[in-house]
């Protein structure tokens, strides 16, 4: 024990301290100060950074010890008296804040620069800002934001960054940062892990460590005797369906045969700490029988493949997925050029910076009974009894979570309640469930609140990762350019369980031919299982990797007619009156080419503003550059045949001090892409109250309705309508009161400046929603909105109720000696329907196109021979704010009719084309065509030097792309 | 008992923080009470932790000892206490007047969080061959000094370095200080590293020179590089051969060649032997080309 004396944010603090805490921890569960965030535990991410003595530190691996007699400033201390820092203020203003979790350790770390240059007197350039943030990680945002806001609170006079939009109407439309950005600013915004329970127990996994094996016995005395273990459960401890699954249930809660993959769930243990928890686990033997592993979806293929579920009849087919369009050998009879490429890309981790965390609250539980009190005013009011099992956790999808948790327990989902709290980011990552199962039933077993909290590591071995792809495509152009077919054959990673192969996989067929008018395509998908970590949803949901071989293909065919790039997806682009190759006719909203064009002229803007005239790729020093340019699409909404709905329920009520208030419930996920803000505007817009006067419950499932997943770029699109037809039949009551009141019709009425108006009279809304109470008339709606009906793949008609369309052109760097490739510039024209909030809006623009310059050039998942190699953070490098380019970004408005207010989907289009361009670029560049992601820098400027035209790498190490079987898996496929 | 996860490293380790040097040696000087020196952490903990190496059963904490945290001038040398930070090597005017190319170095180790924990000790001991540091020391000629008990000792920098993760540096001795010459009047530094692009790969490569051409004659020219061998080394053969060359295409071309030629990297499924033997020759060519560019000004 140490005698620890410090200063925390000018307060005088003692205790004692075993030697073995960590700063962060002292700060987080000594003090409670839980505005500092643990990413990592490895001092590679930097958000838990805090200041000791006025400089920077990575408080996750600092000893507290040595922190003694110090004056350690987090980020609760920077505000006064109500009053932000200026870079809190910059932060809120700029957008900066998207999911929060990373943004109390950029603005401490950012706060030791400025102080840094307020001694000097020195201005702060970006250049500054670059080398001092360079180990602090955020993936949301995509660092423009970042730097922009800690310029101006430099003093600097640096406005947010906003694309060109559409006027406002009242809130819709207009720039306004989200309504959660203060707290996430201040330190008070709670993540799972914040909470803590009077009574709390903490909960660790055994893992399986093996890639595949069958269970010969597990033993788990030892361990369930070691003084301080609560419970340790395994597979017979399920009392209800032993698997879950978000489509197809072969995902065991606790494993009992077999082992499929190294993150398999073996045995569960709860104990009074972490370190017991963590001694316990070593104590429970688990013999094994190995089995031989598949780790490559080819060879899972191969008639002598192990065989990953023994109980399917398919073999390792997860799913083959078929698209049919016209005839494609008439298609390729009457071309005149013919390309056909085999790419290949890798797994990738969403690295989401929160590492998955579930707290499960036994039924009747009371915080008394611990020595603790019920208090109402407690975060999310958590510290009260609890009538049903209660799961706290960071999820996309609150209702699936209930519906698989009451099934592995045995009871009905309605005895379950799961409060999804903030989540640190999600990006697919965060929807099949981690431990949510885990600490309900441990819960239940000990009867006390149990705390599961994943270990770096432990998240980067478990979650489902983005599908590595081996797509052969081949593509067939007319002369003039016009493209004739399209066929294409794609095996798909799925790793050792189902959870969204099916859906990722179909939209990567789907999205197969490119936003293009295809006559005749025909696409092949083959999703495997194999012994690897299972992949599943990830931004971008298989279009990502299927739109770098459409685009690739697509600059190789316009090389080979000798046809500018831009040109030939110009005569291609899909347009109103378009088929896609699902047979949908687009009936309105598809804006391609507008973004073609606005592309274009950005491109030769940026020569012909220095006096120069357009080119593609040009030399300067030991450098070469290019320019490189590439499309895409993507789907609003779940489509193909799914319902798809949100509920959305709101109230209006008049608070004495703060005016006229209203609140908007639905249990859909805010991961830090601006849902609120969405909402808000939506429910501000039909109600004509501020947008500050709207409050936003999201994820409760007593209390919210349900707003489905939170995936498919869907949320603004079915909870924003919800939300908007909620408040809009609550408009419709009070303009009725109002009118029997100013004795007019309600059709004269017309709301604006929060008054209805008719002739000469008006009613305020405050007064409105008076009459309505004493009338006894509804303030409160909740409305379930269904997206138009879809039709499922293969059927023909419309299998999506819209898509975004989108384009972006890369200006990169490639240095010829050591093949090292930059990204200066990024250029972004995205049809989003309608901007409801051009900065959250910007947000994901900026952010999707950072994330896929990571999937471009440095993120690779490694697993060998199903043993994952990417195992911490720091074997896994994603973008810092080092490799920011600089954003330009454009917006277009081709309205969608049912989207609330025109509007489509954002999510994940700007993750879509950013790779493809990168390679088109290196290729305009270099003269090297890159066959597979990401760009190996070796193997690149070996290419350079051999003059190589094509080149690319196999998974794992510098072996060749292989060659796809020449036949179709030996296996019976279903028609 | 611990409610949170918790520090392996400080649970059975026994951590001395003496505050003197010589009651820092006293205590190496037992093996009883010797432990591992551990100054900001940067590498040792994160290694401990992720249990990459064991945990030691004590440590000495060197960080703090007064006599390891100057940065003075001596003469023509400049005299860098083991303890000093990266920020304090890059934020000197002292090392970025006299040895540019170590105050560059250290700019580029980490973000702000790791170069104010991170000393140039650390970096020296921690022996990698990708050590940030050890080129920029290594062009300089100059001498390490290590203290026990028993007295001081000087030990070249070309000489430090014995092996991967090795360096001559006896049980109960500690880095005092580095003894550095200065950059003379119309010599110049370069310092240049290839950031990991790769996912799967921590291989940069990464050197440093330091120079004179005159009259169209390399008179002098020191190289060193790191990664690109077990420990981080010299290009002796490459310098004697310069020196006295004229500065021209041949000599560019030669110097490119013969400077692949001189390494022998391991090559791993991470990083190929040939990418960095190649990019070697580039970077010995471009530090040439710099001294040039500059020294004709």
């Amino acid at each position: 024990m140490s005698h620890l004396r410090l200063t925390v944010n000018g307060e005088p603090v003692e205790l004692d301290v075993p030697e073995s805490r960590y700063l962060a921890e002292v700060l987080r569960h000594d003090l409670g100060l839980t505005g500092t965030k643990i990413g990592c535990n490895e001092a590679e991410c930097g958000i838990c950074t805090v200041l000791v003595n006025g400089y920077p530190v990575d408080s996750c691996i600092y000893p507290a010890f040595k922190a003694q007699g110090a004056t350690v400033e987090t980020i609760e201390g920077l505000s006064k008296d109500g009053e932000l820092h200026p870079l809190q203020q910059a932060f809120h203003e700029h957008g900066a804040t998207q999911c929060g979790f990373c943004t109390p350790g950029l603005i401490m770390t950012g706060k030791a620069l400025l102080d840094d240059k307020l001694k000097t007197g020195e201005t702060v350039t970006e250049k500054d800002i670059k080398i001092a943030l360079k180990d602090t990680y955020c993936r949301c945002t995509g660092y423009q934001s970042v730097i922009n806001a800690i310029l101006q609170a430099s003093g600097q006079d640096v406005k947010p960054y906003l694309p060109k939009t559409r006027d406002p109407y009242v809130s819709v439309g207009r720039a306004a940062p989200s309504p959660d950005s203060i707290k996430k600013l201040t330190g008070s915004a709670m993540y799972t892990d914040d909470f803590v329970f009077p009574g709390m127990l903490y909960a660790r996994t055994k893992r399986a460590n093996i890639a595949h094996a069958r269970i010969k016995s597990i033993d788990t005395e030892k361990a369930g005797s070691l003084p301080g273990v609560y419970a340790v459960l395994t597979h017979r401890d399920v009392p209800g369906r032993k698997t879950h699954g978000l489509v197809t249930m072969d995902w065991p809660v606790l494993c009992s045969d077999k082992v499929r993959y190294a993150g398999d769930a073996v045995a569960v243990v709860a104990a009074e700490d972490a370190d017991t928890a963590a001694a316990a686990l070593e104590m429970i033997d688990v013999e094994y029988e190995e089995l031989p592993v598949v780790s490559d979806p080819i060879e899972a293929a191969g008639p002598d493949a192990p065989i990953v579920h023994e109980e399917r009849p398919d073999g390792n087919l997860l799913k083959h997925i078929k698209v049919r369009k016209g005839s494609v050998e008439d298609g390729f009879a009457g071309s005149d050029v013919v390309v056909e490429r085999t790419y290949r890309t890798p797994m990738t981790e969403q690295m989401f910076l929160e590492p998955e965390c579930s707290i499960g609250v036994p039924k009747g539980y009371n915080p008394m009974e611990f020595g603790g009190k019920v208090d109402p005013e407690s975060d999310r009011g958590v510290m009260h009894v609890h009538r049903k099992t209660t799961i706290y956790c960071g999820t996309q999808i609150p209702y699936l979570d209930r519906d698989q948790t009451a099934a592995s327990l045995g009871v009905k989902e309605e005895d379950i309640r799961i409060v999804a709290t903030l989540m640190g980011g999600g990006f697919g990552g965060k929807e099949d469930v981690a431990a949510q199962i885990h600490v309900a039933l441990l819960a239940e077993r000990t009867g006390r609140p149990v705390k599961m909290l994943y270990t770096r590591a432990e998240s980067m071995l478990f979650h489902p990762k983005r599908h590595a792809t081996i797509i052969r495509i081949k593509t067939g152009a007319k002369k003039n350019g016009q493209l004739t077919a399209v066929e294409a054959e794609l095996y798909g990673d799925g790793g050792a369980y189902a959870s969204l192969s099916e859906k990722v996989m179909t939209r990567a067929t789907t999205h197969a031919s490119g936003p293009y008018d295809v006559p005749n395509v025909r696409v092949d998908c083959y999703a495997m299982y194999t012994n690897n970590t299972p992949c599943g949803a990830f931004r971008g949901f298989g279009v990502t990797q299927s739109c770098f071989a459409v685009e690739s293909n697509m600059d190789i065919v316009a090389g080979e007619l000798g046809m500018d790039p831009v040109e030939l997806r110009r005569i291609n682009a899909l347009d109103v009156g378009g088929v896609t190759c699902t047979g949908q006719v687009l009936r309105e909203s598809a804006g391609l080419k507008e973004c073609i064009d606005l592309l274009e002229k950005e491109m030769r803007a940026h020569h012909e503003d220095i006096g120069e005239a357009f080119r593609w790729s040009w030399k300067d020093g030991g450098s070469r550059y290019a320019w490189g340019v590439a499309v895409g699409y993507k789907n609003t909404g779940l489509g193909g045949g799914a319902p798809d709905k949100a509920g959305a329920e709101v109230e209006i009520w008049n608070d004495s001090h703060l005016g006229t208030l209203a609140e908007v419930r639905t249990s859909s996920a805010e991961m830090g892409q601006g849902l609120p803000a969405v909402l808000a505007a939506c429910v501000s817009e039909e109600l004509g109250i501020p947008c500050a006067n709207v409050r936003v419950l999201l994820g409760d499932t007593d209390y919210c309705p349900d707003g489905g997943p939170t995936t498919a770029s869907r949320q603004t699109y079915v909870s924003g309508n919800a939300a908007r037809i909620a408040a809009g039949q609550i408009r419709v009551i009070l303009a009725g009161i109002v009118a029997e009141k100013l004795g007019c019709s309600p059709g004269d009425l017309e709301l604006r400046d929060g008054n209805f108006h008719a002739g000469g009279v008006s009613a305020s809304i405050a007064e409105a929603v008076e009459w309505a109470k004493s009338r006894g008339r509804p303030t409160k709606m909740m409305y379930e909105y269904w997206a138009p009906k879809t039709q499922p793949l293969g059927t023909g008609g419309d299998m999506h109720v819209a898509f975004g369309f989108g384009g972006q052109a890369v200006l990169v760097e490639v240095v010829e000696d050591t093949g090292e490739v930059g990204v200066l510039k990024v250029i972004g024209a995205h049809d989003v329907g309608r901007a409801i909030n051009p900065l959250t809006l910007e947000g994901q623009i900026d952010g999707g196109i950072v994330m896929c310059l990571g999937n471009t050039l440095t993120e690779h998942y490694v697993v060998e021979d199903g043993k994952p190699w990417s195992t911490v953070m720091a074997r896994y490098k994603m973008p810092s704010i080092k490799h920011t380019p600089k954003i330009i970004s454009h917006i277009v408005e081709h309205e969608t009719r049912d989207g609330p207010y025109g509007a489509k989907g954002i999510g994940e289009l700007s993750s879509i084309p950013t790779s493809p361009a990168i390679t088109n670029a290196i290729r305009n560049a270099v003269g090297v065509r890159w066959m597979s992601l990401p760009v190996d820098q070796d193997a690149l400027l070996r290419a350079m030097k051999a003059g190589d035209s094509e080149a690319g790498i196999g998974w794992g190490d510098n072996a060749a792309v292989p060659e796809l079987p020449k036949r179709p898996p030996s296996y019976s496929v279903p028609a | 008992m611990n409610p949170v996860s918790t520090l392996k490293t400080f649970e059975d380790i026994d951590c001395e923080f003496p505050k003197s040097l010589q009651s820092a040696l006293e205590l190496m000087a037992d093996e009883k009470t010797r432990g591992q020196p551990l100054a900001g952490g940067t590498d040792l903990m994160v290694q401990w932790e992720s249990g990459v190496i064991p945990i030691p059963d004590r440590a000495i904490s060197v960080k703090n000892i007064p006599e390891l945290r100057e940065i003075r001038e001596n003469g023509s040398n400049v005299i860098i206490g083991g303890s000093v930070t990266h920020m304090e090597l890059r934020q000197s005017p002292i090392v970025r007047r006299w040895l540019p190319s170590l105050a560059e170095a250290a700019a580029t180790i980490g973000g702000f969080q790791i170069q104010i924990m991170g000393t140039i000790a650390g970096n020296v001991a921690n022996a990698s061959p990708a050590a940030d540091l050890a080129p920029s020391l290594l062009i300089t000629d100059g001498t390490v000094l290590l203290a026990s008990v028993e007295g001081e000792r000087e030990v070249k920098l070309t000489e430090l370095w014995t092996g991967y993760r090795k360096i001559d540096r006896r049980p109960e001795e500690l880095i005092v200080s580095f003894n550095l010459p200065k950059l003379l009047d119309d010599y110049f530094e370069s310092w240049r590293k290839l950031g990991p692009r790769k996912a799967q790969a921590i291989s940069k490569v990464m050197g440093s020179s330091r120079g004179r051409i005159s009259n169209g004659v390399v008179e002098s020219f020191k190289v060193a590089l790191g990664s690109v061998a077990p420990t981080a080394i010299r290009f002796f053969e490459l310098e004697q051969w310069i020196t006295g060359k004229p500065y021209s295409k041949e000599t560019l071309q030669e110097a490119e060649q013969r400077s692949a030629a001189l390494i022998n990297p391991i090559s791993d499924i991470r990083s190929t032997a040939e990418y960095r033997k190649w990019v070697s020759g580039k970077l010995v060519r471009c530090f040439l080309e710099n001294l040039a560019g500059r020294s004709n000004k």
